[in-house]
């Protein structure tokens, strides 16, 4: 389950996703005011702000859900216009959404590969397309075992049955699985117990470790600053600060959350 | 009051004083509201309506809504009305809601109405011409036991519990049989509704349980049809016999088939001719509309493979268009 | 795999892939199927001379059952989607109106269908089975239209439906059954046998009830509509284009109902534009009771099946039994509930 990095077109930059002046309104309402945001591969980058700042907006954007009205993002140094979710995917770009986006009613091997399933042709010009379950199961139970997902004891139970942090570990082993160059991961660890945290903490890391870009929106501030590589910060629809963790202290990142003097990025 | 009532009403006026002035002369209008257009039962009826207008030299006005339905057919009386007609007859499709109309149309109004099919609550109508399904059971029973030998298991299927004129088919039937053959024994009636394929599962199950099973009478279309078809696939058409109600040309030709023994005939025919005979002869002072009875029925005949082709059989059978 | 297992509860006595089937709604069919199984034998032991266990009835039974299973294996289809579709009897109504009209008016001259010859029989039956089907199809691709273009519910887009589609059934017929429509339909197929055991009707539901069975549990087309039954936002998420999907079960209820017409005008060699009224009723009542969600995600096709048998068999069996109509009524609503009692009992003691 390595990343396969496109080997056809020499990359033009060292980030994986680089977005610049990105602008979203809503109505009157304006979400994005000119953000921007870089991440390198093997980089866990945490997204923090006081809420309506626009982390969810960007968020949004870099995975494909919403088209800014101005702006540029670049995949590998590439300007590319995301479409959609799906030409999200295609570039390598996974999302965990907060809500999960699991269908409780299928099983967690069934959710894993859901809209890419793979498929046994059939015999009328390859139709009907048969799943190959076989293959779903084996794939869905490496990549749990990948992260670490110990608490689980079939793919084939249904998402209803499982616990919360159950589900937030599919979702996250999901978009690990499938992510080739960036996972974007929204408030990841709200909904979950210390020992569930930890879990998803460390299936982050180990992604990150593999070559995946990471980018987390989380209002944990504390653990950010342990588990990111770097931390932006974004305020009123901007990011107004792109640091190393380690040169960053809690008040630091609090000071510049509600407003204080920003630090250049490094 | 606007204008356009006072016109109207003065154009109402109007025309009945015409139409009184000149009682003398041929020409009276009467207006005919059906229950349903469009079925053979009802198209006879106004082959015998036509028939009798024609006969007589009145001027007939033909009209009834697409389904059995008093919403739809309310409109239509109304119109009917509004035409200023000489006499009405009237198809009730439901025996309640029409009565303070026909009353206030023979009481106040003086035109005379009769009603004919279906029936009022109250019988404010100068006469009810109608099939007397007592006595069309009965003719059922006769047909039955003359068809099964005097002897056997019967079923007979109903349409459901609470509709008066099927459970007249099915009482004038049972009482007969109770009376006059012993030896036939009739199952509980079953009631499958419209539904036809509840009636073939019925009747289906019945041919099961009874192998003694020897006719089978059904009281109206939907069960006739789920029954031919559960008595077909028994393979035992033939051997038990089906008393179906109604000649529609299809029915007739069923019967000729082999796939009914027997028809029982309701005279829609004769309802349409005998009604505007009826109002006809009232209008012309021929008749007393005091000395009426309140309700009569026209003779029927039960159509067998043997008398199909009868005189007496042939024109009580229902039709898709009038012969001339 | 010992750590898979480390944090799970005591090990149950049953395999936990045996107990999961068995405390899962997937095991309702077999539950059911069993309640079928235990009517049969008791009606069989009571019926006189076990007129109840004979062949020719248990077919009969099937045949009976047929068009109801048809349109619950349909219904399953959509409700797995977490849609609803009402107006199946109205469709049925309307798409043998069409196909009788079609058979009628190709079969042979007015004069010739009167007198009941039919020179042109098989050509005109080919046109009047695709015509039967096609308007069926076409009245779930209007219901399909209305629920993802207009975007509104499925329940009043369809309880509309059933009103429209009646009431074209009434204008093109004028309010009467199709006239003359050739017996023969019925005698050489409607309710003939293959071997003399199995009945063509049967043969052709249970036939298309396997391939949608077949297409629900294996093919990823079954996947994705349960996908979106299950939550319509994860299946986009996951790129399933959940609109046109639902127009394609929709046009496929529809189609399905187009056959039911088809089959129902072989059987009765005459349409019924008067009934179908409860046909709905009966065939959601059949799906969920065979352990469908009503609210999508989960289906069973097998236990709609066995589901849509058991009201047949109740009517068969008491009439045979002799028990009066009245009660029958009583019989199958008590023995309805004590059977979806039973299965719910059953899992929730497993659980």
């Amino acid at each position: 389950m390595g990343v396969e990095q496109p080997d056809a077109a020499p990359r033009k930059s060292e980030f994986v996703i680089e977005a610049t002046d990105i602008v979203k309104r809503y109505g009157h309402v304006q979400a994005l005011g000119g953000a921007s945001l870089q991440v390198r591969p093997g980089e866990v980058l945490a997204l923090v702000g006081d809420n309506g700042a626009g982390k969810s907006t960007l968020a949004k954007i870099i995975c494909g859900a919403v088209v800014p009205d101005s702006g540029t993002l670049a995949f590998w140094g590439e300007p590319t216009t995301v479409t959609s979710i799906r030409h999200a995917q295609e570039l390598g770009v996974e999302t965990v959404y907060q809500d999960l986006a699991l269908a409780p009613d299928l099983t967690v091997a069934e959710n894993m590969f859901l809209g890419r399933e793979p498929i046994n042709p059939g015999w009328f010009g390859g139709h009907p397309a048969r799943l190959d379950r076989r293959h779903m199961r084996a794939k869905a139970e490496e990549a749990l075992r990948g992260i670490g997902i110990s608490t689980l004891t079939s793919v084939d139970r249904t998402v209803r049955d499982l616990s919360g942090g159950q589900r937030q570990a599919i979702a996250v082993a999901r978009a690990v699985m499938w992510a080739k160059a960036a996972i974007i991961m929204d408030e990841p660890t709200a909904a979950l117990g210390t020992r569930q945290t930890g879990i998803v903490y460390d299936s982050i890391r180990s992604a990150a470790t593999r070559g995946l870009a990471v980018i987390v929106i989380s209002h944990d501030i504390p653990k950010m600053l342990s588990l990111a590589d770097r931390i932006a910060i974004m305020r009123q629809g901007r990011t107004i600060s792109n640091t190393e963790a380690r040169q960053m202290t809690l008040t630091d990142v609090v000071t510049i959350m509600l407003g204080g003097k920003a630090t250049e990025a490094a | 009051m606007t204008m356009k009532m006072k016109c109207l009403a003065l154009a109402f006026g109007l025309s009945t004083a015409l139409a009184s002035g000149s009682a003398f002369a041929a020409g009276e209008k009467i207006e005919f509201v059906a229950g349903i257009v469009g079925i053979p039962f009802y198209t006879s009826m106004e082959c015998g309506a036509r028939d009798a207008a024609k006969e007589l030299g009145v001027e007939l006005n033909w009209a009834g809504p697409p389904q059995w339905d008093l919403a739809l057919q309310m409109p239509i009386l109304q119109a009917s009305i509004e035409r200023g007609p000489n006499g009405l007859i009237l198809a009730p499709t439901d025996p309640n809601a029409l009565v303070s109309i026909v009353e206030d149309l023979v009481t106040n109004k003086k035109i005379p109405v009769v009603t004919v099919d279906g029936s009022l609550s109250k019988p404010v109508d100068l006469q009810n011409i109608r099939t007397d399904n007592i006595a069309a059971g009965g003719l059922a029973a006769e047909a039955m036991a003359k068809s099964i030998g005097g002897a056997g298991t019967v079923l007979v299927v109903g349409l459901d519990p609470g509709v008066t004129g099927n459970e007249e088919r099915v009482s004038g039937f049972t009482k007969v049989l109770k009376e006059k053959y012993p030896d036939i024994k009739v199952l509980p009636t079953e009631y499958p509704g419209t539904d036809q394929n509840k009636a073939a599962e019925i009747v289906s199950a019945a041919l099961q349980a009874n192998p003694d099973l020897k006719g089978i009478y059904t009281t109206h279309s939907n069960a006739a049809v789920g029954t031919s078809s559960a008595v077909i696939g028994a393979g035992q058409q033939g051997k038990v016999k089906i008393i179906a109600y109604d000649a529609d040309p299809g029915q007739v030709r069923d019967l000729k088939a082999g796939v009914y023994d027997a028809l029982v005939v309701q005279s829609p025919y004769l309802e349409g001719y005998d009604s505007v005979t009826l109002v006809t002869k009232i209008l012309r002072g021929e008749i007393d509309p005091a000395k009426l009875e309140d309700v009569t029925h026209p003779p029927m005949v039960v159509a067998t493979r043997e008398n199909i082709d009868a005189p007496e059989v042939k024109k009580n059978l229902y039709v898709d268009a009038c012969s001339n | 795999m010992s750590e898979m297992t480390q944090n799970s509860p005591p090990p149950p006595a049953l395999p936990g892939a045996v107990r999961r089937f068995l405390t899962s709604s997937r095991s309702t069919p077999v539950g059911m199927a069993l309640i079928v199984i235990a009517l049969i034998i008791i009606f069989g032991v009571l019926s006189p001379n076990g007129a109840f266990f004979r062949v020719s009835n248990l077919t009969t039974i099937v045949l009976n059952a047929s068009v109801t299973m048809l349109l619950a294996v349909g219904v399953t289809m959509i409700l797995a989607a977490g849609e609803l579709d009402l107006s199946i009897g109205a469709n049925v109504v309307l798409s043998s109106v069409v196909a009788a009209k079609t058979l009628v008016a190709l079969s042979g001259s007015y004069d010739e269908v009167r007198i009941g010859e039919y020179p042109h029989l098989v050509p005109a039956l080919v046109a009047a089975i695709l015509a039967g089907i096609a308007t069926g199809a076409a009245f779930g691709a209007v219901n399909g239209l209305l629920v993802t273009r207009l975007r509104i519910n499925s329940f009043i887009v369809t309880l509309g439906t059933l009103g429209i589609g009646t009431g074209l059934a009434y204008v093109i017929t004028n309010g009467t059954n199709v006239p003359f429509v050739p017996r023969v339909i019925q005698t050489e197929f409607g309710i003939q046998k293959l071997f003399g055991v199995v009945p063509y009707p049967t043969i052709i539901v249970l036939t298309l009830s396997f391939i949608l069975w077949y297409v629900l549990r294996v093919t990823r087309f079954g996947l994705h509509t349960l996908a979106i039954g299950s939550s319509r936002e994860a299946a986009e998420r996951a790129g399933i284009r959940s609109a046109r999907h639902i127009f394609k079960l929709f046009v496929l209820v529809g189609a399905l109902a187009g056959v039911a017409a088809a089959l129902d005008l072989a059987r009765f060699a005459t349409t019924n534009i008067g009934g179908h009224q409860t046909t709905a009723l009966a065939a959601i009542a059949a799906v969920v009771i065979g352990g469908t969600s009503l609210f999508g995600g989960r289906a069973t096709i097998a236990g709609s099946m066995v589901a849509s048998l058991i009201p047949v068999v109740l009517g068969t069996g008491l009439v045979i039994l002799g028990v009066p109509s009245f009660y029958q009524l009583i019989v199958v609503g008590v023995i309805l509930i004590i059977a979806v009692y039973i299965d719910q009992q059953r899992r929730d003691k497993l659980n």
